[in-house]
C-alpha cells in the first residue's frame, strides 16, 4: 500500500477495514467480559471450520480420494452432509453458549426467590 | 454430485466466490444468529416484560423506553445478549471481509472489465453526510464509503456478500432484490398508471432492487445514487455483468445534484432509518424537486411502527439504533411521513404495509397494500405519494 494517498485523518487500512467506527460500551458491563465474549466466538467459529474440514478429509477418504486443497475446496457436500453438519454446528454452539443461558437461569431465579 | 446450500452458485458474475473454508466460516455466523434469536432473544423478552411491570408502564412504551433500557443494562443476560449479537455482526463481516480480501485484485479486474452498459459517475470531493460518516453503519468496518487507499471494488463486494448472510436468505437470497420486488408491487398497487420514462433510487447500495426494478420497467432509463465510490463501481459492475443498464452517481438523497422535473419514479429502501431526523424532510423535498409532475415517490421501511411496538420489539429496536449504528432507526419508525409528504407538496399519499413480494410480481393484482403488518420479511412499511400535475392541485 505503500505510495498510496491517505487523507491524514484516515486510520491505517487494515484497521479501517477489521474494526468498526463508533462501537459502544454497554452501560454497566465490564468491556473486559465483551471482549473475551467476542473472541471465544471467533475462537468456536475457528473451531467449527476446523471440524468442517475434517470431515471432508473424511468423506474424500471413504470415496478412496487425497484430501489434496483442490480436493477440498471442490468438495460439494449432499444434503444428508450438510444436515450432519448442521446438527454438529447447533451442538456446539450450544454447549460454548450454555453459560450465557445458564445466566439467564441464575438471573431470572433470583428475581422470582423471596428473600429471607 | 447434488447441488445443495452447501456449496451455492455464483448467481451473479460479481459475487465473491467462498473457498471450503470461507463457507463453513459463513455458515456458523448464521447458525450463531440463529442461536441467538431462538435461545438468547427470548430471556431478553422475559426481562423487558419484567422491567415493564416493575416500572408500571401503562400507556406511552416508546416514551418509557430509556427507563426500560437503565433497568435491563445492569443485567448480566441482557449484557451477554448485546455482547453475542454483535460478536456474530462482527464475525459476519470478518467472514465476508476476507472471503473479499482474499480474492480482491480478481473482483477488481472483474470490475474494470465488465461490459460498457450503464454509467458510474463518482466524484473525489464529495462529502459524505454527517449522519453517515459519525459511524459505521450496521458495525461493517469502513461502511459504505471507506474504500483501501488503493481504490477498487472492496466495500461493494463486502457489502454484498453479508448482505445475503444478513438476511439469513430471507430478503431474496443471493440476488437480495426482495425488497426491489416489493416497491414494484406496490406501485403496480397504487400507482398502476404509472409507466416511467426514468427512475431514481436513492441510496441504492450495490444495485440488488435497481436491477430488479430496470427488468419491470425495461422502456426506462434508471439512476441510483448512493455515497461510496468503490461501492458503486462495484455496482455498476454488477448490473453490466448482469445485461442491466444502470446510471449511478455518487451523491447525496438531500441534494441529488439531478434537474428539476427529470424522473417519473423516485424511491428508497430501507435507508431513511440511515439517515437523520434534519435530513429526512430534505430528502422529502429532494424527490419533489426531481420528479415531474405526476411523478410518484416510494419509500419503503422497515415493518415496524414504534407507536404500535411491544416492549420487546423496542428493546431489539434500540440495539440497531445504539449498538447496530442505525442512530436514526427509532426516528425513522416514529416519523410521520404522510405529514413530511404533505409539508413537501405531495398529494395521493399514502403509507401502510405491502406484502413482502418474492420475485417479479404480476400486474392488477390488488389488496397487498394495507394496515395490517404481518411482520418481518413477510410486510415491509411504505410511504408512497404522487406529485401534484400542478399548483393548483396540491
Amino acid at each position: 500500500m505503500s505510495g498510496a494517498t491517505v487523507s491524514p485523518n484516515a486510520a491505517p487500512p487494515m484497521q479501517r477495514h477489521r474494526v468498526h467506527k463508533g462501537r459502544r460500551v454497554v452501560p454497566g458491563q465490564d468491556p473486559r467480559v465483551d471482549t473475551l465474549l467476542g473472541m471465544v466466538m471467533a475462537l468456536t467459529s475457528e473451531l467449527a471450520v476446523l471440524r468442517e474440514r475434517l470431515d471432508t478429509h473424511e468423506r474424500l477418504a471413504a470415496q478412496g480420494k487425497v484430501a489434496t486443497p483442490e480436493a477440498i475446496d471442490a468438495f460439494v457436500a449432499d444434503a444428508a452432509t450438510e444436515q450432519a453438519r448442521a446438527a454438529k454446528r447447533k451442538r456446539m454452539i450450544e454447549k460454548v453458549c450454555r453459560p450465557l443461558l445458564a445466566d439467564a437461569v441464575t438471573a431470572a431465579a433470583g428475581v422470582s426467590t423471596p428473600k429471607d | 454430485m447434488s447441488t445443495s446450500q452447501s456449496q451455492p452458485q455464483r448467481i451473479h458474475p460479481m459475487m465473491p466466490v467462498s473457498d471450503h473454508d470461507e463457507l463453513a466460516e459463513q455458515q456458523f455466523v448464521i447458525a450463531l444468529k440463529t442461536f441467538i434469536a431462538s435461545e438468547m432473544d427470548p430471556v431478553v423478552r422475559d426481562l423487558t416484560n419484567a422491567a415493564v411491570a416493575e416500572l408500571g408502564v401503562e400507556d406511552s412504551l416508546q416514551s418509557a423506553l430509556p427507563d426500560i433500557r437503565r433497568r435491563l443494562e445492569p443485567q448480566q443476560p441482557y449484557q451477554n445478549w448485546v455482547s453475542a449479537m454483535r460478536a456474530a455482526q462482527e464475525l459476519m463481516w470478518q467472514a465476508a471481509g476476507d472471503c473479499v480480501d482474499r480474492q480482491r485484485s480478481d473482483i477488481d479486474e472483474l470490475a474494470r472489465s465488465a461490459p460498457a452498459i450503464g454509467t458510474v459517475t463518482v466524484d473525489p470531493n464529495f462529502i459524505v453526510p454527517r449522519y453517515l460518516a459519525a459511524t459505521d453503519t450496521h458495525m461493517m468496518p469502513g461502511s459504505y464509503h471507506v474504500d483501501p487507499p488503493d481504490g477498487g471494488v472492496r466495500q461493494g463486494a463486502v457489502f454484498d456478500k453479508a448482505a445475503s448472510l444478513y438476511s439469513l436468505g430471507r430478503q431474496g437470497g443471493q440476488m437480495n432484490d426482495m425488497r426491489g420486488q416489493t416497491v414494484i408491487a406496490h406501485v403496480y398497487e397504487r400507482f398502476p398508471d404509472l409507466e416511467p420514462a426514468r427512475v431514481l433510487e436513492m441510496g441504492c447500495t450495490v444495485g440488488n432492487s435497481l436491477c430488479a426494478v430496470a427488468r419491470a420497467f425495461p422502456q426506462a432509463e434508471v439512476h441510483g445514487l448512493d455515497v461510496g465510490a468503490g461501492l458503486l463501481k462495484y455496482a455498476h459492475a454488477r448490473a453490466a455483468r448482469l445485461g442491466v443498464a444502470l446510471h449511478f452517481k455518487q451523491a447525496s438523497a438531500e441534494d441529488s445534484g439531478y434537474p428539476d422535473n427529470h424522473f417519473d419514479l423516485v424511491f428508497s429502501s430501507a435507508v431513511l432509518h440511515e439517515t437523520s431526523a434534519k435530513a429526512l424532510p430534505r430528502i422529502m423535498a429532494e424527490c419533489f424537486r426531481v420528479l415531474r409532475p405526476g411523478g410518484v415517490m416510494v419509500h419503503l421501511e422497515v415493518p415496524f411502527r414504534a407507536a404500535e411496538a411491544d416492549a420487546y420489539s423496542l428493546i431489539r429496536a434500540d440495539f440497531e439504533t445504539r449498538y447496530n449504528n442505525e442512530p436514526f432507526w427509532m426516528g425513522a419508525v416514529s416519523a410521520d411521513y404522510e405529514a413530511l409528504a404533505r409539508e413537501a407538496g405531495f398529494a395521493e399519499i399514502g403509507a401502510g404495509f405491502q406484502d413482502a413480494a418474492f420475485g417479479p410480481p404480476a400486474r392488477g393484482i390488488r389488496g397487498q397494500f394495507g394496515n395490517e403488518n404481518k411482520g418481518g420479511y413477510k410486510s415491509w412499511y411504505i410511504a408512497s405519494a404522487r406529485k401534484p400535475q400542478s399548483k393548483a392541485m396540491a
